[in-house]
């Protein structure tokens, strides 16, 4: 059967793919296709449809809300979580109220978290949103700090992927200069690895990266 | 066993895949369609007085509002019709609103169903859509991904029962064989454990072959009570269990996160209703989003003891001709996973099971089936049991 064919083309300039405001409700580039199409693969038709670029984009701006001390506080290089009054569980990240039934949403009070924690799980991202892409791959953790029953998730950096394992202790902190941001925390390894996986499975995982550093080296670092 | 809570007298979907050319709208009537002609005694603009849609996003075609186009596109304006929203679990919540509008009686037939157009974004952009059902900003901001979530839970599982990547791969083999049985699978190809241990991570240990796919597809049930049932058809399905928990949206809050406590409560719901257990399942649908996903719903639903999810796919036992068989459509895995579609997807194939409509892929003297749909990070779980009517 004949592949599908571009009838028609106007590519947009290439402001536009990056700068989406600008373009808001404007066609700045469209193609018509002709291709095999139909809900039945044996029973394929010749279809015609257009498709068009419109840029769309968005600044958001939004507080943090109740626990916006959490965020400043990371400005200030300090790592807070909170205390329910009544039952005392430990929340970081923050709620502002307790999670309990029982306890009622008690408002829950601000207290400083100890800088280490033990690695709950992790995983190594291959994969990721647009934003993302050019660090792959990167190490995402969820770290109990130590006090806490909720985990917190943020990178670790300082260990190759097929080292790290569940139950580690790490170490937080923080980047040189912080700006309120979820991202202004990480994880670093706080002893050597605990080497439980074997030699093989370390060799697998080295190489099931190889291709994705190949390809963020390829895309983004020439 | 329980009396039905509603009945289904049909169902339909859409060719699961990459629909270029089509908007939602146009899939959510192709699969309506289908729903329709399967039941001819029926006059659908006549009869059918509601509409129930589960869709998630309006990112993909900015477009809300989603009910009263659907209704528009199926022919049914201008009845009342109701959208859902709890991520990948909308069209399962879908079908427990419908269930009690018809137990309520404000309904008599109605139109059930969910639709996900997703193909026409780049695959990053689509990873940060489905992402917005984590927690903002403790979990998007760091650039997670739902593959991510779901290693999350699958490095803990392997770390506490010493699951391996080899079952995970396993997995996928059985929903891809089971694929290629269904013409409306979204993949038709047969693939090995060395296939799926050596593609590329997408969030490690899961792998590309780890991971459903991103699909456009539309799928739907006509539901109505029993008494009406058997005048519109001889071959009804009754769902006589329905159950849905809710657990934190972040995964970074649960008290555990191997076991899908959520999946845990809503099947004790819907086995209490049905008045079965684990034991009396023909064949289920459960929501591989990720392998992982699957192993853990064996261990929340019953299938198996707490832990022994990946011994379960060890022993073949949710293959068709197995004990317990598995995702007979391919599961999300293979057939797809237009995200919205999802929950009403799973209940069409169990339709087809219990009436004997499965084709090549039938469990033999199906009576019971069972689907389990989450959403999010089984932030929601909805499980529902449906009984071959008479």
């Amino acid at each position: 059967m004949e592949p599908d064919r571009v009838i028609k083309e106007k590519k947009p300039d290439s402001k536009w793919l990056d700068w989406g405001r600008l373009g808001k409700w404007n066609v700045v580039g469209y193609k018509i296709i002709e291709g095999n199409k139909g809900p039945r693969p044996d029973k394929l038709q010749r279809a015609r449809y257009m498709v068009v670029n419109r840029p769309w984009d968005v600044m958001y701006e939004h507080s943090y809300g109740l626990v916006s001390r959490f965020f400043e506080a990371l400005i200030e290089k300090k790592l807070l979580g909170t205390k329910c009054p009544k039952c005392g569980d430990v929340f970081c990240p923050p709620r502002a109220h307790c999670w309990r039934n029982k306890c009622k949403l008690a408002e829950t009070e601000w207290i400083e978290m100890p800088m280490h924690g033990v690695l709950h799980c992790f995983t190594v991202l291959g994969f990721a949103g647009e934003a993302f892409l050019s660090d792959l791959p990167f190490i995402l953790a969820y770290v109990r700090v130590e006090g806490a029953n909720t985990l917190i998730a943020g990178r670790l950096v300082g260990m190759e992927p097929e080292d790290v394992e569940c139950d580690m202790k790490v170490n937080v902190r923080f980047v040189e200069h912080p700006s309120g941001n979820p991202m202004d925390i990480y994880f670093v390894p706080e002893g050597p690895p605990l080497n439980r996986r074997s030699a093989e499975e370390k060799a697998r995982m080295r190489r099931q990266l190889e291709p994705i550093r190949a390809w963020v080296e390829e895309k983004f670092r020439k | 066993m329980s009396n039905p809570l509603a009945t289904i007298v049909s169902a339909g979907v859409s060719k699961f895949g990459v629909r270029e050319g089509l908007y939602a709208r146009e899939l959510f009537a192709e699969a309506a369609s289908e729903a329709f002609r399967e039941c001819p005694n029926l006059s659908p603009r006549k009869e059918i007085d509601g509409l129930f849609v589960g869709q998630m996003s309006e990112c993909y075609e900015h477009q809300a509002h989603t009910a009263p186009m659907v209704a528009d596109w199926a022919g049914l304006l201008p009845k009342p019709a109701y959208r859902t929203e709890a991520a990948c679990a909308s069209s399962g919540v879908a079908m427990r609103c419908a269930i009690f509008a018809i137990q309520s009686g404000m309904h008599d037939i109605v139109l059930v169903g969910g639709v996900e157009k997703m193909t026409n974004r780049p695959t990053a952009t689509v990873t940060e859509y489905l992402g917005m059902a984590s927690d903002y900003p403790f979990e998007q901001w760091h650039g997670i991904t739902f593959p991510g979530i779901f290693a999350m839970m699958a490095t803990a599982h392997m770390a506490k029962y010493g699951t391996t990547e080899e079952q995970l791969a396993k997995v996928a083999v059985k929903n891809h064989e089971n694929g290629i049985l269904n013409p409306k699978a979204h993949l038709q190809k047969k693939i090995t454990v060395s296939d799926v241990l050596s593609s590329r991570p997408v969030a490690s240990p899961l792998k590309l072959y780890d991971c459903s796919l991103i699909s456009d597809g539309a799928s739907c049930i006509i539901l109505t009570n029993p008494k009406l049932a058997k005048k519109l058809t001889d071959t009804p399905v009754d769902i006589v269990g329905s159950g849905q928990a809710q657990d934190t949206l972040g995964l970074f809050e649960r008290d555990e996160i191997t076991a899908m406590n959520v999946t845990k409560l809503a099947a004790k719901q819907a086995y209490d209703m049905a008045k079965v257990d684990a034991k009396h399942i023909d064949v289920a649908e459960v929501h591989d989003c990720f392998t992982i996903a699957e192993i853990m719903a064996y261990e929340a639903l019953g299938f198996c003891r707490q832990g022994t999810g990946g011994k379960l796919i060890d022993e073949d036992a949710t293959k068709i001709g197995g004990k317990i068989p598995v995702n007979t459509s391919g599961g999300l895995k293979s057939k797809g996973h237009p995200v919205g579609a999802t929950g009403t997807a799973q209940a069409c194939e169990i339709y087809l099971q219990l009436t004997g409509q499965a084709r090549e892929r039938q469990v033999k003297g199906a009576e019971i089936g069972l689907t389990q749909n989450i959403g999010g990070s089984a932030s929601t779980a909805v499980v529902q049991i449906y009984r071959r009517g008479d």
